[in-house]
């Protein structure tokens, strides 16, 4: 993650009091942090409920951030903080209930909610970078990418299907999000 | 792989099994405690999560509500259920050990059926078509030697009597009559084939020869028969 000379902009001047630009930060940074909570948690719903206390959370604490590390790496562990206090809060309630089928395995996707022409349109332009982006991608990355998220097989059925050892093929899924990463860099950053 | 994962940390080699949620059980909580103190594996699954969610919402987006195409198989499967064709269905059937010799006796049976009634409907008409046309009066060897060719009893006894001398005949025609008497009549054999007759029927018209010296003028009915017997062999 770089160090954003934007960034460092706009946490002075919200740590200042200036609520527009603690509003800027939650613009750059809302999809990020809903990735990491979707990472964690892999539900949607969860993942927009802690991004939310994530940025509540921060804008309650931006004046503890003294500047000795990076403003993501602050923003980040807040993030995995409320994403772990979640997922706590789930297994209670599964306990509570005896609810065996919820855990790690439970990964629903549930719709979007309705969103603004604008908003499909944005997304449509992302959609299609996307699509670029792994399009672009070498045939080997991009056969692993593909048969981990669209055919959502294990990395041991991937090794299995391509005779490829286990680490090769982490390997290889890395590489691929790495890079995707990469020429993703400059989408525009927006929750949906 | 940890020339690829972030060489920082032992534990960042546990970040995809951890994302993707195929570590063991047991490892969860380690990993994210170390997660909440390691600041380069937090950022490590940030980035990494950024691109994996960029992924699954386009698959989610564009790929989910497609439709799955259904396949309509056909029921019942004709003969790929079963696997078995009319070739295996026959090789089966002579699998067994009575199978060849039963079928044979089928045959033989079926053969000796349509043999038997082609001789009691057409074969003895034809015999007996062929007998009416022979001239009454022949060699007695000629008969013998045409032993397959026999007529019905009551046939050739119509045919003997035809062959009645008449009286003031010549001693000669009385032997001749004698000799025909001789002659052992058999009955007709079912199994005697068209083409066999058809044979045997042209060797007795060629063995057949009118003798007009022999009779009176007035009977000279041999004549007349072997005439009407040319009429009807040229008519076929």
């Amino acid at each position: 993650m770089l160090t954003d000379p934007i960034d460092e902009k706009l946490v002075e001047l919200a740590v200042a009091g200036d609520s527009e630009a603690f509003g800027e930060i939650v613009t750059r940074w809302e999809r990020k942090i809903f990735a990491l909570c979707f990472g964690m948690l892999g539900r949607e719903d969860e993942a927009r409920d802690a991004a939310q206390e994530t940025f509540i959370s921060a804008y309650r604490n931006i004046s503890n951030f003294r500047g000795e590390a990076k403003f993501s790496s602050w923003l980040h562990r807040i993030a995995v903080n409320q994403c772990l206090t979640v997922k706590r809060r789930t297994r209670t309630r599964s306990e509570d209930f005896l609810d065996e089928t919820s855990g790690e395995d439970e990964r629903v996707f549930v719709a979007p909610a309705h969103r603004s022409p604008a908003r499909v349109t944005e997304k449509t332009e992302r959609l299609t970078l996307v699509r670029q982006a792994v399009s672009s991608l070498p045939i080997d990355l991009r056969q692993v990418i593909v048969m981990k998220e669209f055919e959502e097989m294990t990395f041991q059925e991937i090794s299995d299907t391509l005779e490829l050892p286990l680490s090769t093929v982490k390997s290889r899924v890395y590489s691929a999000l790495r890079q995707l990463r990469m020429k993703l860099e400059r989408v525009p950053i927006e929750i949906s | 792989m940890n020339n690829v994962l972030s060489p920082k940390c032992i534990l960042s080699t546990d970040i995809l099994s951890y994302l993707y949620g195929e570590m063991p059980a047991a490892e969860y909580s380690t990993f994210e405690s170390h997660l909440l103190d390691c600041g380069d594996c937090t950022d490590e699954f940030a980035a990494i999560s950024i691109a994996r969610y960029e992924v699954y919402d386009w698959k989610m987006t564009e790929f989910e509500p497609l439709e799955t195409p259904v396949f309509v198989i056909p029921t019942p499967v004709p003969q790929l259920a079963t696997g078995l064709s009319w070739v295996d269905t026959l090789r089966n059937a002579f699998n067994h050990s009575w199978a060849v010799p039963g079928f044979a006796l089928a045959g033989l049976a079926i053969i000796s059926t349509f043999a038997g009634v082609f001789n009691y409907t057409g074969g003895t008409e034809e015999l007996a078509q062929v007998n009416s046309n022979v001239t009454p009066v022949v060699e007695s060897r000629s008969i013998v030697e045409n032993e397959t060719l026999t007529a019905p009893p009551a046939m050739a006894k119509d045919s003997v009597e035809e062959q009645a001398p008449p009286p003031g005949s010549k001693p000669e025609h009385a032997a001749a009559v004698r000799s025909v008497q001789k002659v052992k009549v058999r009955p007709a054999r079912r199994s005697l084939a068209p083409r066999a007759v058809e044979a045997s029927a042209t060797r007795t018209r060629e063995r057949v020869v009118p003798r007009l010296n022999e009779f009176a003028e007035d009977e000279d009915t041999s004549l007349r028969l072997a005439q009407l017997f040319e009429d009807v062999d040229t008519s076929d």
